[in-house]
């Protein structure tokens, strides 16, 4: 069957030549890349993989930091049948020991045929004892001039994959085939009515499915103009976001919650400066939703011409390809205020008014086509309209399993419904996403597995073997969650306090990419066992909350 | 300029409102080995020093302090 995503690719690029694909914002300037030139990277990069004998159905790992070659290596693989992924780059407040530790496992798991390198990564990896096992190794800066055809690559076959989540051995390879993509970006495109002439403002990073997807898939299938800013610098200037917008005239961008937050706290006092009457939407999404965040960020920016309209919502998921639900473009997305009592799996949730204690919610949208949802109780079993429950998910682009993980796969994709962990309802024909049925804690659009944190922590020199507890605080100064480490002291150790913390911290951020709110240590016997002998996160929670509120 | 033991004061309210707590700081701390001392939190720190000093800090500057000391000598100097 025909490809779609890679005739589209092809055409794209005859057609646009010269035209402009994508700008790529980095600390040393914007660098312009044509389609022509993504053409040309795309051949070069190509006969490098066929020339170290990849072929169809192979897996590539990309580590590279936000430079041009990013394209040209990920759709390379892609257009021999090949099955490239973007890994994240190391950042320079990372322990490159633990850092590159922690892909060892993902290495000799997956076995990719090759992992490609900019130098300074491989450099760093080489000195930090990556082992590569069978895997072949490319640098990007040794990759020539050349020439390959692009093979026949049919619609079944798997077109990416996308680690979902963290950054260890344990993390999820989704397996994403062309048709799911394809599927994915021409009913999200409905969602979103795209115009020819939509243009997409991003700082994602591209190893996450909401830079991958929204950011450089769809742009890519539907010939979009896009602007690329680096991750890195953005957080130092958000504003680069606004600057870009105005420049191209861009109408669409997709941002986690804690970033409008820091667009609003970092930029808001100069928001006359900035002309954002050209978006059309700008899409939270990948974190909860807040309302607080919306007033506070429409407030911060109403000079700037952005419309109140313009702030949208999505749910979205890898498993997926991207988007589950949208809210009604050009429309401001639906609040409902509910009684928290009545926030409660198996629950019908009660409105009460904001006054009376009401909590203030937002609704993520409506399903994109093609998808269903349903809500299930904690055996499994499907609920009544309208009551809280475990979402899950059916759609004609669900994602056919996790890379080389059966086990995996069977407990979350039955029947062809996927059950996402997530906690919400309908009202009205809108989602509302309220929580997670599992452990894993949504930092700054991250996901990470409490855990997977709590079994890096209890190896870590001066804790007590498995003595550590790790929790999500909702954080109201970031609009996102915190993480909040509560560990014992080994005994015996004679490790000085501070030094435990700054070694759990450089832990957890060297693996996680996230750095820990609180890290709280106890002597011996202090965290609370539950009934079956493990450590009880919500009652160490609560007694900590407790003893805060009793402190403060 | 302002002097540097103002701006360590200041820099530990900074740390407080940003943070969430109180902290004993020493000028040779490194901003890695801070709780919640995250890339998110520097920019809000620095946004606060320049609040509450009512002075302008180059942002690209800040990053290359190597120590708390060195954050307090910049802020000194600016």
């Amino acid at each position: 069957m025909l490809n779609r995503f890679l005739t589209a690719l092809q055409q794209n690029i005859i057609a646009k030549g010269d035209g402009l694909f994508c700008s790529q914002v980095g600390a040393g300037g914007r660098t312009d890349i044509s389609w022509a030139r993504l053409g040309q990277d795309i051949e070069r990069y190509a006969a490098a993989y066929r020339e170290v004998g990849v072929t169809k159905g192979d897996q590539v790992l990309i580590f590279m930091r936000h430079v041009p070659d990013l394209y040209g290596s990920f759709f390379g693989a892609m257009v021999i049948g090949a099955v490239p992924a973007f890994m994240p780059p190391s950042s320079p407040k990372q322990d490159p020991e633990l850092y590159w530790g922690s892909h060892q496992k993902i290495i000799e798991k997956i076995s990719p045929s090759v992992i490609i390198f900019s130098n300074d990564l491989f450099v760093e990896a080489e000195a930090a004892n990556l082992c590569f096992g069978s895997s072949r190794i490319l640098i990007v800066e040794d990759v020539g001039a050349g020439a390959c055809d692009w093979q026949q690559v049919d619609e079944s076959h798997v077109g990416l994959l996308q680690h979902s989540s963290g950054t260890t051995g344990l993390k999820k390879g989704v397996a994403l085939s062309f048709r799911s993509i394809a599927d994915q970006l021409e009913a999200y495109s409905v969602s979103l009515a795209l115009q020819p002439d939509d243009s997409i403002v991003s700082w994602l990073p591209l190893y996450h499915d909401m830079g991958l997807i929204a950011a450089l898939m769809m742009p890519t299938y539907f010939g979009l103009k896009v602007v690329h800013i680096d991750p890195f610098l953005w957080v130092r200037q958000p504003d680069l976001l606004f600057r870009e917008i105005e420049r191209i005239g861009g109408t669409l961008s997709w941002t986690p919650n804690f970033a409008l937050e820091h667009l609003a706290l970092v930029n808001g006092r100069k928001a006359q400066e900035y002309n954002l009457n050209t978006v059309r939407a700008m899409i939270n999404c990948s974190e909860p939703v807040k309302a607080q965040t919306f007033d506070r960020f429409e407030r911060a920016f109403v000079t700037s011409g952005l419309r109140r309209e313009a702030l949208q919502c999505c749910y979205a998921m890898a498993e997926t390809v991207f988007a589950v639900t949208q809210t009604a473009i050009a429309v401001t997305p639906a609040r409902f205020c509910a009684d928290p009592r009545s926030l409660n799996r198996g629950c019908i949730p009660a409105e009460l008014a904001m006054e009376a204690g009401g909590e203030q919610l937002l609704e993520t949208g409506s399903p994109i086509p093609g998808v269903e949802l349903r809500f299930l109780d904690e055996a499994g079993e499907p609920l009544s309209e309208g009551v809280i429950g475990e979402i899950s998910v059916s759609a004609p682009f669900l994602f056919s399993g996790y890379n080389k993980d059966d086990e995996r796969t069977s407990q979350c994709l039955q029947d062809g419904w996927y059950r996402t962990h997530d906690i919400g309802f309908m009202r009205q024909g809108r989602l509302y996403v309220l929580g997670r049925a599992d452990d894993m804690i949504i930092i700054n659009g991250r996901n990470i597995y409490a855990h997977e944190v709590e079994s890096l922590l209890g190896k870590l020199e001066g804790i007590k073997p498995g003595r550590v507890v790790v929790v999500g605080q909702s954080d109201p100064q970031t609009g996102s969650h915190a993480l909040l480490v509560l560990a014992e002291r080994a005994e015996g150790s004679t490790l000085a306090d501070a030094d435990l913390r700054t070694a759990v911290i450089r832990a957890v951020f060297s693996v996680f990419e996230v750095t820990p709110k609180r890290v709280v240590l106890y002597e011996a016997g202090h965290l609370i066992k539950t009934t079956s002998g493990k450590i009880s996160r919500s009652a160490n929670l609560k007694r900590y909350e407790e003893r805060s509120i009793g402190n403060g | 300029m302002v002097e540097a033991s103002n701006v360590a004061v200041t820099l530990r309210q900074a740390i407080n409102d940003e943070c969430g707590y109180d902290l004993e700081i020493r000028r040779d701390m490194t901003a890695s080995s801070i709780e919640g001392w995250d890339s998110l939190a520097h920019v809000r720190i620095i946004l606060n020093l320049e609040a509450r000093l009512g002075t302008e800090i180059d942002m690209d500057a800040t990053y290359r302090c190597e120590t708390l000391g060195d954050l307090i000598d910049l802020v000194a100097t600016a």
